[in-house]
């Protein structure tokens, strides 16, 4: 590899193959008439296409921070052997290094030219006073911020919007050429039912979405090169690299939590509620017993306790990000314990419906065996409430982390989450001018997240949901 | 009163209730259907008006639309509805909810989940009697307890403090239509009042209305698809099909000579005894095919079947007790007969059926089959005789997975079965079923939901007959369906029986399709059977109390014959 | 009824049974009480006489399972099983790991937690079905919509924006409040207002939603058609025949939390300075004493099986269709 040699970390492996999963599964999907058809609906409803856009740009981000590597020392491969530093970047690193790298001493505001506090200077002559000295990197190509830093922003700004413009047009001149193939009609006909919003698929509704998205991505991108857009925390460190790299925490939180728990919950609710007897009893003696600890106490003291485990054991991990990136696995995990009862119950409780309708009466009189009766007729007509589980579940998730690294049993504080910005900009808020940014920018970023995460929710639920569909 | 009732009769200028080119559409989203397609029709005061129609025909949306209580994608588009000299269309809702309830009254189909589960009767009585006469709850309460001794029931003192759980459906048909009467209506609207019911007690609530009616002179607006009730309640008869009515006579007309030839399909459709042996709409008999030579052991019997399930109860779950619900049935099935099991809701029929088959562990009591013990039998030899036994149940909706596709439908009991090894074969067959079920071959490629319920019962059927099966359990099988849909459904069984010789266990409550379908006939009542013999026997000439009470409550309908011209 | 609830508590037998296994392999099972030991006095420079000695003053000096040094039945009696986990059952919390009467602290506690979490749950429901009356009076019209848009929307908010926004502009800008404390008394109400007040609002989003959601089933019911028959005005259906039906569902989702409201909020607490258990449950985390941890498991586990016993006794209470046997 041209940066560095590769490194897979565990949770990166998983993405993977969720991704991978999905990808198949809406192959196989779009090939089933009935399995096609609910998706249809949320692609044709604009709260639908919105949402899953938003959400995509989150995932992208995400996954290209999964890809891992060890970067190459720039200067080492004098005797042709190349060396790799230990720390491991990733792709998306790369991409914002220019923000990863530009750090302050301590905290400057947004779009700041000047440090947040005040330092004693010394000045060529001698003396000393106080004053906010100017930042390393954040608007440091301004001679004389007071006068040009307005005008500045208003130049990269309109740079960005043009920038976008361009992207966007060719984007959609694109779109519509594809799309006028595909229907066999002009071009120009194609354009103004787009722009009339008169298509199936909501396209007027993507074709704003898309521009707003590009105009905000490229002109953060002008600005982020010259400035510290959300500002600078503590360290200096950038708040807006912070948040971004909290994206693929609550991403992979969000997702492995509940791919960890479905095969647990899906074998273990059938079993209960096809078998009945005594494996229902154990089960339900399971998931009850689980269910009565409250959650956040459980996990808690899973957490204490790994504390101690990885205390003890601190020489199994090779690096840092091994064991930070081990930490949010098994708290993955944990919250995947914590959370797999309720899916369980009401996956046996379909399952006991399912067993006596018809069809499967049917297939009994087939002599069709329990295997083959789960997997042809009672797993394919409950997993709707599986996929709806998924979507659901996720923006809990993602606000349980929050919370769980607030109280500090969430992941590891060196890893990048919302969780742990909040908790390290708790005491911001009593300081006096006060330092908003790093909270602003983690709760809005969570915010943006969750928010469109819940609204694919609710089209998914309602194209899934037969009760909801038939009426 | 009496007074008030003698003065509207001397004005009798106009008609009571008077539609006039009615027309509801349902919209959703983007699309339009018309429901009620420019109905027009007159109700005279005191007189019962039967809508007839299957379903979809649009007779249940024109009583909504009367009494403006549509579902919310619903709306009226064009026409007028008129009370006497008011025209309900335009009348503000504040108005309308006036007349509901004291001017016009519904009742309706569903009894189990129309009155409200945690609200003792007695205040569902009450709540109408105090917002339209403003009575006192104490008022209220004593008229609630006349009205439920109006409407028959036995015990008012008690029943009007129970919940509707605690009722049986009968009974809160009843209490329903003692809340419809609270106010005395001029007009009532019974929407399928008592097809939920059982065939007895249909009879009973159908005289309750009809003499409720007499004493408070009402109209009445009879909503059903049941001829038989029709012809029983009826002055007038409009024959719904399509969103419009097709044909407007009075009683006897309908009944001796139908205008259209709707009316003389849906005749025709009805089975009865006297058209045994005919088709009631292909146009050929099939003859039968005798080729085989059956030997007694090809009877299936059953001998005293019982099945019981346990009730537990207490600290350790300890069985208490059972409901028995088979409890000694004893049977034969001929081969190449048919043998119908009638009886009411509960009386444990289908039960019979699924023990037969073992998709119900038999309690005690034998079935006998090829010599075979098929009660008590192994796994791996009642997968063999799993060919030969089959069963089509009663709701083709539920009865197939809506996740295959009917070939892979069709071809799954043979695959288990092993009756066709070869991939190529079985898909052949599958072919050939679809065609001698009457359906066309590319329907293997498509999924249940794109077919309509008589369709989706003929897959069914094609399902049964692929694992080639001497004798099919047939639960029901008609009664979720159209009587048009019926007559094709019971053709086709015919015609499969005198082909292929199969024999049917014909579960049903149908008295008429017995009469029409059966060889003979065992009739059940709590588990038991009280009669059984050959179904001419049994029906002119009944032995048992509950089978002649059941006779009797069939109402009675002789299909006019059509002379032709 | 009594041979039921009977039946129920002899079930929750094997159910704490499994929690004090659960949180026994995981607290001396996982780790042995000598890793604690060393986590607590911190990972280096400590000798094996101090652990001894932190184990010993804390009773975890003992075997595990079996103690073959002691006579007869103090072979069993004698082990940290016996002591740290047995003892639960009659609800012998035993001391922290600072020494402190946990049984004593707890009983202290739970009032500052109460006065919080009853006061948020009563208002709350209050509200949230009185909105969710008022959405479904409206629904299929634009204030539904947007109703429900800016009830999703308050729900994918954090609740540490709540608080942290709720202190900062009530406590810091506006000053109508104190930010955080608490005092027993009257005067106490003036810091219960803020925490009881964000707790509401932090909640609106997801109840108001939920309870529509449970309204609009019941709406499309045949039974309101039949009151609708009767002549009863839109706004009487709904009181007198959806709100009763559709209490039943609310209700019992209600009782089962009840009892777990003395366990009190671990966030709104440690934010507020309240000293319920909330707070004393979060201290513990994070000065790893495991002794309170592992009597909260144990405690929050018998409350929970006590919420589902009220629920399904309320169950027979508001819905007459339900008999319990």
């Amino acid at each position: 590899m041209m940066f560095g040699k590769p490194v897979f970390l565990i949770t990166d492996v998983l993405i993977f193959f969720l991704v991978f999963v999905i990808i198949l599964f809406f192959a196989y999907a779009m090939r089933k008439p009935h399995l096609r058809k609910p998706w249809r609906q949320v692609v044709r409803s604009k709260a639908g296409v919105i949402s899953i856009m938003v959400l995509m740009l989150y995932v992208c981000i995400g996954i290209l921070d999964s890809m891992h590597f060890n970067p190459k020392v720039e200067n080492s491969s004098k005797d042709g052997d190349i060396q790799y530093s230990g720390e491991i970047q990733s792709v998306f690193d790369l991409i914002v290094s220019d923000i990863r790298n530009s750090t302050e001493k301590t905290y400057s505001a947004p779009f700041a030219a000047y440090l947040f506090a005040k330092e004693t200077v010394q000045l060529e002559d001698g003396t000393k006073i106080r004053e906010h000295p100017r930042l390393t990197w954040g608007g440091a190509h301004l001679a004389n911020p007071e006068l040009e830093k307005g005008a500045d922003i208003l130049r990269l700004a309109i740079t960005g919007l043009v920038k976008a413009l361009v992207v966007w047009l060719v984007l959609m001149t694109l779109l519509c050429l594809l799309l006028s193939v595909r229907a066999k009609k002009s071009f120009f006909a194609v354009t103004k039912n787009i722009a009339k919003g008169a298509s199936d698929i909501p396209w007027r509704t993507i074709a704003v979405t898309l521009a707003v998205l590009l105009a905000v991505i490229l002109v953060g991108a002008e600005w982020a090169a010259k400035y510290h857009v959300l500002g600078t925390d503590k360290v200096g460190e950038d708040v807006l690299y912070q948040a971004l790299k909290s994206i693929r925490t609550g991403v992979v939180i969000g997702t492995l939590t509940t791919l960890l728990m479905l095969p647990f919950a899906i074998t273990l609710g059938i079993m209960a509620g096809y078998f009945r007897g005594w494996v229902d009893d154990v089960i339900q003696y399971l998931y009850t017993t689980l269910n009565s600890i409250p959650g956040v106490l459980l996990i808690a003291a899973a957490v204490l306790m790994l504390n101690v485990y990885m205390g003890k054991h601190a020489e199994d991990f090779a690096s840092l990000t091994e064991r930070a990136d081990m930490r949010l696995l098994f708290l993955c995990l944990i919250l995947g314990l914590t959370s797999w009862t309720g899916l369980c119950r009401l996956l046996r409780a379909e399952t006991l419906k399912l067993r006596e309708v018809d069809f499967v009466q049917a297939a009994s009189a087939f002599g069709v065996g329990p295997t083959q009766t789960i997997f042809r007729h009672i797993m394919p007509n409950m997993m709707h409430i599986v996929l709806i589980t998924i979507v659901l579940d996720f923006s809990g998730l993602v606000l349980a982390e929050a919370v769980l690294s607030y109280i500090n049993i969430g992941v590891d504080p060196t890893m990048n989450s919302w969780g742990n910005m909040i908790n390290s900009a708790r005491l911001e808020m009593a300081r006096e001018p006060v330092v908003w940014w790093s909270l602003a920018a983690s709760l809005f970023f969570m915010f943006t997240m969750v928010l469109f995460a819940n609204l694919f929710a609710d089209v998914v639920r309602d194209a899934l949901d037969p009760r909801i569909a038939k009426s | 009163m009496t007074e008030n009732i003698s003065t509207l009769g001397k004005q009798i200028t106009s008609p009571l209730l008077r539609i006039e080119n009615l027309t509801t559409v349902f919209e959703t989203g983007s699309r339009k259907v018309t429901v009620v397609d420019g109905v027009s029709f007159e109700v005279n005061e005191g007189e019962t008006f039967a809508l007839v129609g299957e379903s979809g025909s649009g007779k249940s949306i024109t009583a909504l639309s009367t009494i403006r209580l549509l579902p919310e994608a619903a709306r009226v588009t064009t026409g007028s509805i008129y009370l006497g000299n008011q025209d309900l269309l335009s009348l503000p809702e504040r108005d309308m909810r006036n007349i509901r309830g004291s001017g016009i009254s519904m009742i309706f189909q569903e009894p189990m989940t129309s009155l409200n589960p945690v609200t003792k009767v007695g205040k569902q009585i009450a709540e109408v009697l105090i917002r339209h006469k403003g009575m006192s709850k104490l008022q209220a309460r004593q008229r609630a307890l006349d009205l439920l001794d109006a409407v028959n029931i036995k015990n008012p003192a008690h029943t009007i403090d129970t919940y509707a759980h605690e009722l049986s459906g009968g009974m809160k048909q009843r209490v329903m239509i003692a809340i419809a009467l609270a106010c005395e209506p001029k007009l009532l609207i019974a929407d399928e009042p008592t097809t939920a019911l059982d065939v007895t007690i249909q009879a009973r609530v159908l005289d309750l209305i009809n003499e409720l009616q007499q004493k408070f002179k009402m109209a009445i607006l009879f909503i059903t698809h049941d001829l038989g009730v029709v012809k029983q309640v009826a002055d007038h008869v409009a024959v719904m099909k399509q969103g419009r009515i097709v044909e407007q006579s009075t009683n006897e007309v309908f009944f001796s000579n139908p205008q259209h030839d709707y009316s003389w399909e849906l005749f025709a459709a009805l089975p009865a005894m006297e058209k045994r042996g005919k088709p009631l709409l292909a146009a050929s008999v099939v003859e039968k095919v005798v080729d085989q030579k059956n030997t007694d052991k090809d009877t299936l019997r059953v001998k005293d079947l019982k099945v019981h399930f346990p009730i537990k109860k207490g600290i350790l779950k300890r069985t208490v007790g059972h409901v028995k619900a088979v409890d000694g049935v004893s049977l034969e099935i001929p081969p190449g007969k048919t043998v119908a099991l009638v009886g009411e809701s509960g009386s444990g029929k289908t039960t019979v059926g699924k023990g037969i088959l073992r998709l119900v562990q038999p309690t005690s009591g034998e079935v006998t089959y090829l010599d075979l013990p098929i009660h008590e039998i192994g796994k791996q030899d009642l997968l063999e005789q799993r060919t030969n036994l089959q069963i089509v149940f009663q709701d083709p909706y539920s009865s197939m997975n809506p996740r295959m596709l009917v070939g892979d439908i069709i071809e799954e009991g043979m695959k288990a079965l092993n009756v066709l090894k070869d991939t190529q074969a079985r898909k052949a067959r599958v072919l050939e079923l679809l065609e001698q079920v009457g359906l066309s071959k590319d329907a293997h490629l498509r999924y249940p939901h794109e077919f309509s319920g008589g369709q989706r019962q003929r897959i069914c059927i094609a399902r049964a007959l692929a694992v080639n099966p001497k004798i099919i359990i047939c639960d029901e099988p008609t009664s979720a369906l159209d009587v048009s849909v019926q007559a094709q459904i019971l053709d086709l069984l015919n015609e499969l029986q005198a082909r292929l010789g199969i024999s049917y266990l014909f579960i049903t409550h149908n008295m008429s399709v017995v009469a029409y379908f059966a060889d003979r006939v065992a009739v059940m009542y709590q588990g038991k059977i009280v009669e059984e013999g050959e179904v001419e026997q049994v029906l002119t000439d009944p032995q048992h109390e509950y089978t002649k009470k059941l006779l009797a409550a069939v109402p009675k309908l002789v299909p006019p014959e059509r002379i032709l011209a | 009824m009594i041979a039921y609830i009977i039946r129920r508590i002899l079930y929750a037998i094997p159910i704490l049974i499994g929690v004090n296994i659960l949180t026994f392999l995981l607290f001396f099972v996982v780790n042995s009480p000598d890793d604690m030991a060393r986590m607590f006095l911190g990972q280096k420079h400590v000798t094996e006489e101090q652990i001894e000695d932190w184990k010993s003053e804390r009773g975890y000096h003992q075997p595990l399972f079996y103690n073959a040094e002691e006579e007869g039945v103090e072979k069993l009696t004698q082990t940290i099983f016996y002591t740290k986990s047995v003892r639960l059952f009659v609800f012998d919390f035993g001391r922290s790991d600072s020494g402190r009467d946990i049984s004593f602290d707890i009983s202290q506690r739970m009032w500052p937690s109460l006065a919080i979490a009853v006061p948020q749950l009563i208002v709350g429901l209050l509200v949230t079905i009185s909105l969710a009356l008022l959405i479904a009076f409206f629904r299929g019209t634009y204030i539904d919509y947007w109703a429900v848009v800016i009830c999703v929307a308050l729900m994918s908010i954090s609740s540490l924006f709540y608080i942290i926004g709720g202190q900062f502009v009530m406590g810091k800008v506006l000053r109508v409040v104190p930010i955080s404390g608490f005092e027993d008394g009257v005067f106490g109400i003036k810091f219960l207002i803020l925490p009881v007040l964000i707790g509401i609002i932090g909640g609106i989003g997801s109840s108001t939603r939920w309870y529509r959601t449970i309204f609009l089933e019941e709406i499309n019911k045949d039974y309101v058609r039949t009151a609708r028959a009767k002549g009863i005005s839109e706004q009487m259906v709904l009181f007198k025949h959806v709100l009763r039906n559709a209490m039943i569902p609310i209700l019992t989702g209600v009782v089962v939390i009840l009892p777990l409201l003395f366990m009190g909020s671990l966030i709104t607490e440690s934010f507020f300075g309240i000293p319920g258990l909330g707070s004393y449950t979060i201290d513990a985390i994070n000065r790893q004493d495991f002794s309170i941890v592992r009597s909260m498991v144990f405690l929050g586990a018998v409350l929970y099986i006590i919420g589902l016993l009220l629920t399904d006794i309320s169950y027979t209470l508001v819905d007459p269709r339900v008999r319990l046997n």
